[in-house]
């Protein structure tokens, strides 16, 4: 929540950036898109969620034995071909696990995209905010559902991409 | 000890964590599916079957079909936000990982709790 909050002082019309950008004289006019835009939101997601992507791809990686970098690079690999063939397969449940937090959070995030994006975005989360606000519980619940349904979906074909419990 | 017993140890041992799944996600979730599938009114729900709060929500989507409604344009905003910050987490995150797991000091204290395996 604060880390979110925090952004708006930065971004705003009268905000640190463009300020910044004003004094260097690179532009002459606030930046509008700055907050309570795409950007803003995605922004802000980004900078909450890279987390749950940076813990566990690093927890897969870490378990990477050396030596088989250590024979790619002897049998004449050049960085990127250890890193495509080596370090990114065997990273891939990590990746997978990080792409299952991040989607899951952010299909069901309101406040975030209501926040960021000055309550001007609408998001699937925001419709059964409002559904429920009308005490119409019904519909909110079928809202919830259709949505569940499209996680699921997304994060089985995911899992259908690369078998997580295999690979564990 | 047999497998019999084994695996009955082994599902006991699971159970506690089963049952709060069950009890506090599971359960909750029946109850907003069937919710879902019950008749309402302007300051009531009525517990019978009806498909309206799918129908509503769906109003005019089909009929107006080549522009989208506002509940379609709704859903794809928020696809396009999804799959906007995963491709970002997904590059800043294997970046950072990266970094940490291959050239970060090999002994940090961070680092110490995924370590398994033969080391180098």
């Amino acid at each position: 929540m604060i880390r979110m909050i925090a952004w708006i002082p930065l971004l705003g019309r009268n905000g640190l950036v463009n300020r910044g950008l004003e004094g260097v004289g690179l532009i002459n006019a606030p930046l509008e898109w700055l907050l309570f835009s795409e950007f803003s939101v995605v922004l802000a997601l980004v900078h909450l969620f890279t987390f749950f992507m940076v813990v566990p791809i690093f927890n897969s990686m870490i378990r990477i034995d050396k030596r088989l970098i250590e024979a790619a690079y002897d049998a004449g690999a050049t960085g990127w071909q250890t890193l495509v063939n080596i370090i990114i397969p065997l990273a891939k449940p990590g990746i997978v696990i990080g792409s299952i937090f991040v989607i899951t959070i952010v299909m069901g995030d309101f406040v975030t995209i209501g926040v960021m994006g000055g309550q001007q975005i609408a998001s699937a989360g925001k419709i059964i905010e409002a559904r429920l606000n009308a005490l119409q519980f019904p519909a909110a619940a079928a809202n919830a559902v259709i949505l569940l349904g499209i996680t699921i979906l997304i994060i089985s074909s995911l899992t259908r991409i690369v078998d997580i419990r295999k690979e564990l | 000890m047999t497998q019999d017993r084994k695996s009955f140890v082994a599902w006991l041992q699971a159970a506690p964590m089963m049952l709060i799944f069950a009890l506090f996600f599971l359960l909750p979730l029946v109850f907003v599916t069937i919710v879902s599938t019950w008749d309402y009114n302007e300051y009531e729900m009525i517990p019978a079957f009806s498909l309206r709060g799918y129908s509503d929500t769906f109003e005019g989507c089909i009929a107006g079909l080549p522009d989208l409604c506002t509940i379609l344009k709704t859903y794809l905003k928020t696809l396009k936000l999804c799959v906007l910050t995963w491709s970002l987490t997904l590059l800043i995150g294997f970046t950072v990982a990266y970094f940490l797991a291959f050239h970060g000091r090999s002994y940090s204290p961070c680092s110490a709790p995924f370590r398994s395996g033969p080391r180098m």
